[in-house]
C-alpha cells in the first residue's frame, strides 16, 4: 500500500492559498469568465492524493476567506467547499487515482454541483449573473486540471508502507 | 447565511477578522503587477520623462494660477453666505490610495484599498477617481486596508440628477463595469442621448455635483405599455483599470438642522436649480431620493439592496 506524506510540514495550506490567490488573480473580464476555481481543484487533489489530511474545517476556513475577499455572501463559498471536499474524498474511494477519464467524471460532477450551490445562493440573494457563460469554468477546470494536478504532484511524496 | 443576509451588521467583526488575515494574501498577489508598473516606471525613455515633466510643470502652473483664483472665489463666496446667513460651504479634503484587488465575484463591483483606518478611513466614505468623478464608497474597513463599493455593483444605487434639466432620478449598479442603469423614469420626460448625469447629493453621502454618468446611444427604451422608461447609462471612469483613487472627507460635516426658517432667502435657494418643467414629473422619481435621506445614514447598501431586489 502506498500512502502519500506532504513534502513539509503546511504544504497542503499552502496550496490552498496558492489556489486562493490564483482565483484572485486580476484578470481581464472577458478573461474572468473562463477563470477556474483553483481551491476547488486544489481540494480535489488533496481528497485523491492524501484524504486523511485534507478536512471540512480547512476548507470551511478557506471559503470564509474567499468569500470576505469577494464579498459575496458569509458562508457562500465555504458552503461549496465543505461539499467539495466531502464528496471528493467520498467519490475518490471508488476510482483509482491514474484514470485520467475516472478524474475528469469526478472533477466533472465536483465541480458542477459547486457552482450550482454558488448559483442557488446568488439567486435566492438576487445576484443572477451572465447565462451560459456561468458554466465555462466547468470546461476550463477540466482543461486545467492535468497541468495543475500534476504542479500541485510537488507537494507530497509518495512513501511504500509495510 | 442567512444571518448575513438579513442583518450584516452582525456579521461584521468574522468579516473583518477575516478580511485581515486575507490581506498579506493579497498584497502578495498584487505585488508581482506593483513590481512591473513599478519597473516600467524606471525603465521608461529618459526623452519621455523629461516631456511628461515639462507638461506637468505647466499644468502645475496653471493648476497654481486657477487655484489662486479660486481661493478668491472661495472667501468671495463664504463672504455672501455669511451676509445671506446661508450654512457653511463644506469643504473636502483628499488622500490617494491603491487597489491591490478586485473581487471575482460576478455582480459584485467591489475592490479592495490599501488604506485602512490606521490612515483615518471610515465606513461610508466617498471615493472618486481620478478626474474628480465619483468612484464608489467604502463598506468595510480593516485596520490596514478597506473594501470600496464600486457604483457598479449590483447592490449599489445613487440618486442623481439631470444636468441638463434638472430631473432627478435614482442610478443603479448592474454589476457590469460599464452600464449603470436608471429605472422608472417617468416616459415623457426628455432625456437625450448623450446627458449627463451628476449626483444630486439628496443622500447626504455623495457631494452633489459630481459627474456620474452619461447616457449611451440609444440607452434610452421605452417599453410599450410600460409607463417608465429605462435608461442606460455608462459611467465616466473605466472602473476596470482605475488603479489610484481619492478618498475624500468632509472638512466640516454637514450641519443637520440649523437655521430656523426665519430666512426665506435660505428656503428658496436650494429649490430654484429645479426648472418649473420638471414638477409635473416629480411624483414618480422624486418620491424615492426625496425619502432617501431619512434611512439613509446607516443603511445604505441595505436600502440599495432592497431595490435591487425587487425587479426579482
Amino acid at each position: 500500500m502506498i500512502e502519500n506524506l506532504p513534502r513539509f510540514p503546511g504544504a497542503i495550506w499552502l496550496t490552498l492559498l496558492l489556489g486562493l490567490g490564483l482565483n484572485n488573480m486580476p484578470l481581464p473580464p472577458e478573461w474572468a469568465y473562463w477563470r477556474p476555481d483553483f481551491l476547488v481543484l486544489s481540494l480535489i487533489h488533496w481528497a485523491l492524493a492524501m484524504r486523511q489530511n485534507v478536512n471540512l474545517f480547512m476548507a470551511f476556513f478557506m471559503g470564509l476567506l474567499a468569500d470576505t475577499i469577494s464579498y459575496s455572501l458569509l458562508g457562500q463559498h465555504a458552503l461549496g467547499y465543505v461539499l467539495v471536499t466531502y464528496f471528493a474524498v467520498r467519490l475518490s474511494l471508488r476510482m483509482s487515482a491514474e484514470a485520467f477519464l475516472q478524474q475528469f467524471a469526478l472533477i466533472f460532477i465536483v465541480v458542477g454541483i459547486f457552482m450550482l450551490i454558488n448559483l442557488w445562493i446568488r439567486g435566492v440573494t438576487g445576484n443572477m449573473g451572465a447565462g451560459l457563460l456561468y458554466w465555462m469554468p466547468l470546461l476550463s477546470s477540466l482543461l486545467v486540471w492535468p497541468i495543475y494536478h500534476g504542479i500541485l504532484g510537488y507537494f507530497y511524496v509518495p512513501r511504500k508502507m509495510v | 447565511m442567512a444571518v448575513d443576509y438579513r442583518n450584516p451588521a452582525a456579521t461584521k467583526p468574522i468579516r473583518t477578522g477575516f478580511s485581515i488575515v486575507a490581506y498579506p494574501l493579497q498584497a502578495i498577489v498584487d505585488a508581482p503587477f506593483y513590481l512591473y508598473s513599478r519597473v516600467t516606471g524606471f525603465f521608461s525613455n529618459q526623452s519621455h520623462l523629461a516631456s511628461e515633466n515639462a507638461a506637468l510643470k505647466e499644468q502645475l502652473r496653471l493648476y497654481s494660477v486657477q487655484y489662486r483664483d479660486m481661493q478668491v472665489l472661495e472667501q468671495q463666496n463664504a463672504r455672501l453666505r455669511e451676509l445671506l446667513k446661508v450654512d457653511k460651504r463644506v469643504g473636502y479634503t483628499f488622500t490617494m490610495a491603491e487597489v491591490i484587488a478586485a473581487a471575482d465575484e460576478r455582480g459584485r463591483q467591489v475592490v479592495t484599498l490599501n488604506k485602512g483606518s490606521r490612515d483615518g478611513v471610515h465606513e461610508k466614505q466617498v471615493v472618486l477617481a481620478e478626474g474628480g468623478n465619483i468612484y464608489g464608497q467604502v463598506v468595510e474597513v480593516t485596520p490596514f486596508s478597506s473594501k470600496v463599493m464600486e457604483l457598479t455593483d449590483r447592490q449599489h444605487a445613487i440618486p442623481v440628477r439631470n444636468q441638463r434639466t434638472g430631473m432627478r432620478a435614482l442610478a443603479n449598479g448592474t454589476g457590469k463595469s460599464d452600464i449603470l442603469e436608471l429605472k422608472s423614469i417617468v416616459a415623457g420626460s426628455n432625456v437625450q442621448d448623450g446627458d449627463v448625469f451628476v449626483s444630486s447629493g439628496l443622500d447626504m453621502l455623495f457631494p452633489p455635483d459630481f459627474p456620474v454618468a452619461k447616457v449611451i446611444p440609444n440607452g434610452v427604451q421605452y417599453i410599450p405599455g410600460d409607463p417608465f422608461a429605462n435608461i442606460s447609462a455608462r459611467p465616466l471612469i473605466n472602473f476596470d483599470n482605475t488603479r489610484e483613487v481619492l478618498l475624500l472627507w468632509r472638512i466640516n460635516p454637514l450641519p443637520t438642522q440649523v437655521l430656523p426658517p426665519v430666512n426665506p432667502s435660505a428656503g428658496v435657494m436650494p429649490a430654484k436649480p429645479v426648472p418649473a418643467v420638471t414638477n409635473k414629473k416629480e411624483t414618480k422619481p422624486a418620491n424615492k431620493p426625496t425619502n432617501k435621506p431619512a434611512n439613509k445614514p446607516n443603511t445604505k447598501p441595505n436600502a440599495a439592496n432592497r431595490a435591487a431586489e425587487q425587479p426579482q
